[in-house]
């Protein structure tokens, strides 16, 4: 059957790329095929099975397919369901691989080999790829691989998928076999029981004794580093630290390029203003483009200070670390440690967080996980922070070098987490199934120096989201506000601002009715709206709105004077703790009703997230009069 | 024979930390969850070189276990489940 297949699909041969997780599949893959799909340090980084295609020298093609990785063909969660799917050829829209490339980790033979046995066993032709050949070698794991492919009867080459050419060995291996299948041969199919752990635990065990490498292999590098980052006293400190430093930089490194970029639109407002005569192209460009795109833009340095630090974290192999001394907290509110990495993507954007809860085995867990995750600060909520923070909190410097700006928006990112963390914990109280024990059985993986490439390309990857985003969905919504706060024009005998005669303002005025409790004017409910789509266009509404609603000579041309003039203290900290909980994001819901397969997820979601907004706005609108 | 064997096993929790072992076994303490087969897979086999590195103040849990060449975090009532010698 599978013979037939073959002769259906003429893209070529199919190469699928099968291991432990946190061995460097995606590493390598990336290597082979030219991509650029997301590494890091710790497991469970590939949720789906990616593919690319590798053209080899004499111009033929083979598809190579990333999988999630996985300890064992006995799937526990939904994204090691996948890659069994597909070995199994019982994967949606994809045929059984030709050839299964189990990549081992050769610092840790015996668990990669237990896998390649059993991958073995599905009757797939297999070869085998000894990454970290380099690594194993400095810690005195001296693999012999023609030893090793006489014991398993299978092809294995040497790589080391983060070096350039790393990966010669297994590419010239797959040229060849592109070039003549029969290289491979498929193996016999083993029926019965093909989840024998015991039995093959012997079996590597017998490997291992004959390649001489049946021996204790300590990891004396991170056990040392360990020794001080998990230490009962130091290790939180140092966790607070670095969480602190984050929070400083953002606001001291950004200072500089945000001036500059600030500047630049400045001078292209000026510009155009110069240029165009005063009619509505000009106020689209003025007020509608440069104001509120302008308005985001100004954000890229800070968004890429955060993102700078997060992916030398996950490049480093601390991020599970941190789960370790956070753990006593995640298990206190019935979560388990499983959940730390989906709600630390969060942190970028609760739309990939959402994604790796697929990690998961367990349902509810994954299902809490899913409904907190946009609680956690992503990063398109800085913007607004920033803003408001800029506007409504004094540049004061304590001792130390502390900065009260970062302070507090270190305190915004804690109330999310903390808000998260009493929504987790309802949920135990309120539900049976909460107050069972949960599975941790994290991987601590081998420490590793960042890879300052890898950091630079995540950098950029980050930038061109960023700019895309600004570019699409921002300057549509900012165009049709412009759209809808320009017209219909105001009747000739009007006083006020245009603004207030339009379609937005009149539906801004409604809105107010409603949000007029927690402080809310007219522009917030206007700016509110688009916000929807994306957070950040909460910032590029505001200035536009702002920018329409000047009644005679033009003032100021930045945000946030104009807003520390207009607005009390209490509006600004409401809507800081509205921002905070407010699911401010169709993308995230539409995800989550995706991941989870119905409207009922997405709204409960919507709907709480709603009520907490409201609550806590309430709350930050009424008693921030009485602390100033 | 199987008493002298069961005089010198130990539960993981019960060990001195940085004092090498070796895994005898792993039970299923919790039907709902089956530790037991999460633990095998993860590489917790008979036989297998086994080192708790430290644990966490007051509580004890959660552990960093170093099981053959990998390291793990467990929670106590996982630990639970490994038998060593």
């Amino acid at each position: 059957m599978k013979e037939n297949t073959i002769h259906l699909h003429p893209t070529g041969l199919l190469f699928a790329l099968v291991g432990n997780p946190n061995c460097g599949k995606t590493a390598l893959f990336n290597r082979l095929t030219g991509s650029r799909q997301k590494v890091a340090n710790y497991a469970g980084v590939t949720v789906e099975r990616k593919e690319g295609r590798l053209e080899t020298s004499n111009g033929k093609v083979a598809r190579i397919l990333d999988l999630p990785g996985t300890y064992s063909l006995y799937p526990r969660s939904l994204d090691e369901r996948v890659t069994c799917n597909v070995l199994n050829g019982q994967a949606t829209g994809e045929k059984q691989p030709d050839v299964v490339v189990c990549v081992v980790d050769a610092t840790n033979l015996r668990r990669s080999l237990r896998l390649v046995l059993a991958v073995q066993r599905l009757g797939l032709p297999c070869i085998v790829a000894l990454n970290m050949s380099d690594e194993a070698k400095t810690r005195g794991i001296d693999v012999d691989p023609t030893a090793l492919a006489k014991a398993l009867g299978a092809p294995v080459v040497t790589t080391i998928a983060v070096t350039k050419s790393g990966d010669a060995h297994l590419r010239s291996l797959i040229e060849s076999i592109v070039n003549d299948r029969s290289i491979v041969p498929p193996q016999p199919i083993t029926t019965g029981d093909t989840s024998n752990v015991a039995q093959d635990h012997v079996h590597v065990q017998q490997i291992l004794v004959t390649l001489g490498l049946d021996r204790v292999v300590p990891d004396l590098k991170s056990e040392h580093i360990d020794r001080v980052l998990l230490n009962p006293v130091a290790g939180p400190v140092i966790l607070l630290a670095v969480l602190f430093l984050i929070f400083q930089a953002m606001f001291s490194w950004a200072e500089a390029p945000m001036e500059w970029i600030e500047m630049g639109f400045e001078v292209l407002g000026d510009a155009v203003g110069e240029f165009l005569p005063d009619n509505w192209l000009r106020s689209l460009l003025i007020d509608g483009l440069i104001a509120g795109v302008g308005g985001v833009v100004v954000f890229l340095p800070q968004i890429l200070i955060l993102f700078f630090f997060i992916l030398v974290l996950e490049e480093s192999g601390y991020l599970p670390r941190a789960a370790y001394l956070l753990d006593r907290l995640m298990g206190g509110v019935g979560l388990s440690g499983r959940s730390f990495i989906p709600l630390l993507s969060s942190f970028a954007c609760a739309i990939p967080g959402v994604i790796a809860a697929r990690t998961i085995p367990n349902r509810r867990d994954r299902l809490v996980t899913i409904m907190i995750a946009p609680l956690m600060t992503c990063s398109a909520r800085l913007p607004v922070y920033t803003l408001l923070i800029s506007a409504f909190i004094p540049r004061r410097t304590f001792a130390g070098g502390l900065e009260l700006q970062g302070l507090v928006m270190l305190g915004l990112y804690l109330a999310g987490i903390v808000g998260a963390l009493l929504v987790a914990w309802a949920l135990k109280a309120l539900t049976k199934s909460g107050r069972q024990a949960r599975p941790l059985m994290m991987e601590l993986p081998t420490y590793r120096l960042p890879n300052p490439l890898n950091v630079a390309i995540g950098l950029w990857q980050r930038a061109a989201i960023f700019i895309k985003r600004v570019g699409g969905i921002i300057l549509a919504m900012t165009v049709a506000l412009w759209f809808l706060a320009s017209f219909p024009a105001p009747p000739a005998e009007a006083m006020g601002a245009p603004i207030e005669y339009s379609f937005a303002g009149t539906l801004g005025r409604w809105l107010a009715v409603l949000l007029e409790p927690i402080g809310f004017n007219w522009q917030i409910a206007i700016a509110l709206i688009p916000g929807l789509a994306a957070r950040e266009v909460a910032v590029s509404a505001l200035g536009t709105v702002y920018a329409l609603s000047v009644v005679g000579e033009v003032t100021e041309t930045s945000l946030i004077p104009i807003l520390a003039q207009q607005w009390s203290l209490a509006t600004g900290m409401s809507m800081l703790a509205w921002y905070v909980f407010a699911p401010q994001c169709l993308a995230t819901l539409a995800t989550i009703k995706r991941e989870t397969g119905g409207w009922t997820m997405p709204l409960l979601a919507a709907g709480y997230l709603f009520a907490l907004a409201y609550l806590a706005a309430w709350f930050a609108y009424r008693f921030t009069p009485l602390l100033f | 024979m199987q008493s002298t064997t069961k005089l010198l096993t130990q539960l993981l929790t019960a060990v001195p930390i940085q004092t090498l072992f070796r895994v005898h076994h792993v039970v299923n303490t919790d039907v709902l969850n089956d530790y037991k087969q999460q633990l095998e897979q993860l590489g917790f086999l008979p036989g297998e070189s086994i080192l708790v590195q430290r644990k966490a103040p007051l509580s004890q849990d959660p552990l960093v276990v170093r099981v053959g060449a990998s390291t793990y975090a467990l929670r106590r009532a996982e630990a639970e489940c490994v038998v060593v010698a």
